[in-house]
């Protein structure tokens, strides 16, 4: 049987959310071996060990990982992929006899391509299957739980904060529901995030209650909401927060989960699972805001060849294309914006450097990828014509804007 | 103007012996087919090339119709596969294949010697001496033209074959007593003065005419002196000798490849 997890990571602690969109647990994202035999605990078991004397352990398995580093345990050095895939493998449960499928979204706060790619090999080194991970931020993973409740939820602005250990994140999600149905999430950090161990007295819990209100004020301001998620290990319990839950029910519905991100991102995957397709594009730090397409000609007709479609995750948006070049040397761009209702952008890209031929003899691959959500990599390379008029090996690069300034 | 999109090219080439070159895409196939229909040998789409389109170039609707009518054997096949492989190129305009068609179709009519002469014109645009020397001397065989012997001297210059050059120039001289085979004569003595047949004519010749002559030569050795390949060489002669030695062995090494391959 397939088991759908959603996975929230990162340095202090980790979210998991198994088969059930309304349980989630937390644990410390901390792993420690024992000192004698090859034997690896995780969360407060590692705690445990490690007070106990038996175990060693590792911490900021996340930082670590962005880091390349090592850790070395018992005279072993071991690197920080080896570490997190034991990390997941305990997570997981991950036995080698047994054989379900899993399929895992892990969520982390600022995805880039880097850290995805070395988040799915530590997955994959846990044993699952390369083709059931997926990586999303937790802008993206917020929109998945969103729209995954009742449509009432969201018929206006989605606003959210979330609340953890020197972290103050308010998140808003904008529902168009036009022609092209999509919602733009975006999130933001605020200034004044401080520790949770403030919690742990009245007058923290005061200061927190203010802080939180003053944010709250000062974020929201007069605007409308269809309803308000609190999520992370600080909104367990909103007993200290009496005024900020004043202030933001106001008129409105709002709604606590915790573990939203691992929850969002467990939905993710049981839709994929299901081929159950988006009804809303979603708009994100992970997802291409634009289309963006090249005219090509194919049998004498002028045919759009999309080259990235808006909504698809950027990071693992590439092409490569070969074209001939029949009497021109430049290509054309159009770039159209979802979320703007303006005429498309057209972009030209020279191509006068490349060595001067007969008509229809000079080939060229043009290659595409994304360095960041924003900026399209664009690759041109000189094939000539076969043998017949060989290639010079020239390459142009350009890079396309693709912000909504 | 367009950007024609294109399938990926192969990853092991056709090899077309005619042309002595390497295709790597229909395109380039479509390209020498449309270009060099003179080359182009009878049993041209066979099963080899029909095994490079599906297996090489994922064609394999392409090479199963070209397979079916190559089956069937009826005449006139060959052009109509031809016309196939152009269709499904995206590489040629509907108006140009048609061009081609007709130009195909004529090509089938002609007179074998003028065909000869056609091919020694395609294989002498195209730099293969050798082939364009053959087609040239079996033109001139089945058919005594002057023009055919003119295109024939001349390769053999290209190829550095002076004597036979001479003695050809000389045969249309006699013949037709043209100025145009005396003047050639007076370069190949430029060329390669122990090839001196134009000693025994040098009476035909007025003082103006050779006056002229001389210019001409003198005008063509200026701009070859001033050429990219003679002023890099001469760049480097002098700034130093033993460089100049190492170049000199990549450079002899490279204009033997060159006379090799013209052959």
């Amino acid at each position: 049987m397939n088991r759908y997890i959603g996975i929230s990571l990162n340095d202090d602690y980790t979210c998991i959310c198994i088969n059930d969109k309304t349980v989630s647990r937390f644990q410390p994202t901390v792993i420690a071996k024992d000192k004698t035999e090859d034997k690896w605990t995780i969360g407060e078991d590692a705690y445990k060990a490690t007070l106990a004397g038996s175990g060693v352990i590792v911490d900021k398995l996340l930082s670590l990982l962005e880091k390349n580093g090592t850790a070395t345990i018992s005279r072993v050095k071991y690197k920080a992929i080896d570490i997190l895939a034991r990390y997941f493998r305990e997570l997981l449960g991950k036995d080698s006899n047994k054989t379900e499928d899993d399929i895992v979204a892990i969520t982390i706060r600022k995805p880039n391509r880097d850290i995805v790619s070395k988040l799915k090999e530590a997955m994959i080194k846990a044993g699952v299957a390369e083709d059931n991970v997926y990586i999303m931020s937790h802008t993206e993973s917020f929109a998945h739980f969103v729209l995954d409740q009742d449509n009432s939820l969201f018929n206006r602005m989605v606003g959210m904060f979330e609340l953890n250990n020197q972290c103050l994140y308010y998140y808003e999600m904008h529902v168009s529901r036009g022609t092209k149905r999509y919602v733009m999430v975006g999130s933001e950090a605020e200034d004044e995030a401080f520790s949770l161990d403030i919690l742990k007295t009245t007058s923290g819990g005061k200061i927190a209650d203010k802080i939180l209100t003053t944010v709250a004020d000062r974020v929201m301001n007069n605007k409308s909401y269809s309803a308000v998620f609190l999520s992370g290990r600080g909104f367990q319990d909103t007993n200290f927060a009496t005024n900020f839950m004043n202030y933001i029910c106001k008129r409105r519905r709002v709604l606590i989960e915790p573990g939203m991100f691992a929850i969002g991102a467990e939905i993710c995957v049981r839709n994929k699972a299901e081929g159950k397709n988006e009804e809303y594009m979603i708009l994100c730090d992970t997802r291409s805001r634009a289309d963006v397409s090249v005219k090509v000609t194919l049998n004498e007709k002028s045919e759009t060849l999309p080259i990235v479609r808006a909504g698809e995750s950027w990071m693992d948006t590439s092409s490569c294309y070969e074209m001939i070049l029949d009497d021109q040397d430049y290509i054309d761009f159009q770039v159209t914006s979802i979320s703007k209702p303006q005429r498309p952008l057209r972009l030209r890209m020279m191509l006068d450097t490349f060595p001067e031929r007969d008509k229809r003899t000079t080939r060229i691959r043009m290659s595409t990828e994304f360095t960041d959500a924003d900026t399209l990599k664009v690759t041109v390379r000189d094939l000539g014509f076969g043998d017949i008029f060989p290639a010079s090996d020239k390459e142009i690069v350009e890079e396309i804007d693709l912000s909504e300034k | 103007m367009a950007l024609l999109l294109c399938n990926k090219g192969a990853r092991h080439p056709f090899y077309y012996e005619q042309l002595d070159i390497d295709l790597w895409s229909i395109q380039e196939l479509s390209y020498v087919i449309y270009r060099y229909p003179v080359i182009i040998p009878s049993e041209f789409v066979d099963h080899k090339l029909t095994a490079w389109l599906r297996d090489e170039l994922n064609m394999g609707i392409l090479a199963a119709r070209l397979e079916q009518f190559m089956m069937a054997g009826d005449d006139g096949n060959q052009e109509r596969l031809l016309l196939m492989i152009l269709r499904e190129s995206n590489y040629y305009t509907q108006a140009e294949i048609s061009r081609f068609e007709s130009e195909y179709k004529k090509l089938k009519n002609i007179e074998r010697h003028v065909f000869l002469n056609m091919l020694g014109d395609t294989y002498l645009r195209m730099g293969k001496y050798g082939r364009a020397i053959e087609a040239y001397e079996e033109s001139f065989f089945l058919n005594t033209d002057f023009n055919v012997e003119m295109k024939l001297a001349g390769t053999y210059v290209t190829v550095m074959q002076y004597q036979k050059a001479s003695d050809l120039y000389e045969e249309v001289f006699i013949a037709t007593g043209s100025d145009e085979a005396l003047k050639k004569l007076y370069f190949i003595s430029k060329l390669e003065p122990s090839v001196d047949t134009i000693e025994k004519y040098i009476e035909n010749i007025g003082v103006d005419m050779l006056a002229n002559w001389e210019l001409l030569y003198n005008e063509v050795q200026a701009v070859a002196e001033q050429s990219d390949r003679v002023r890099e060489i001469h760049e480097i002669y002098q700034k130093n000798r033993s460089a100049f030695r190492e170049h000199s062995k990549i450079m002899i090494l490279k204009w033997k490849r060159e006379y090799r391959a013209k052959i």
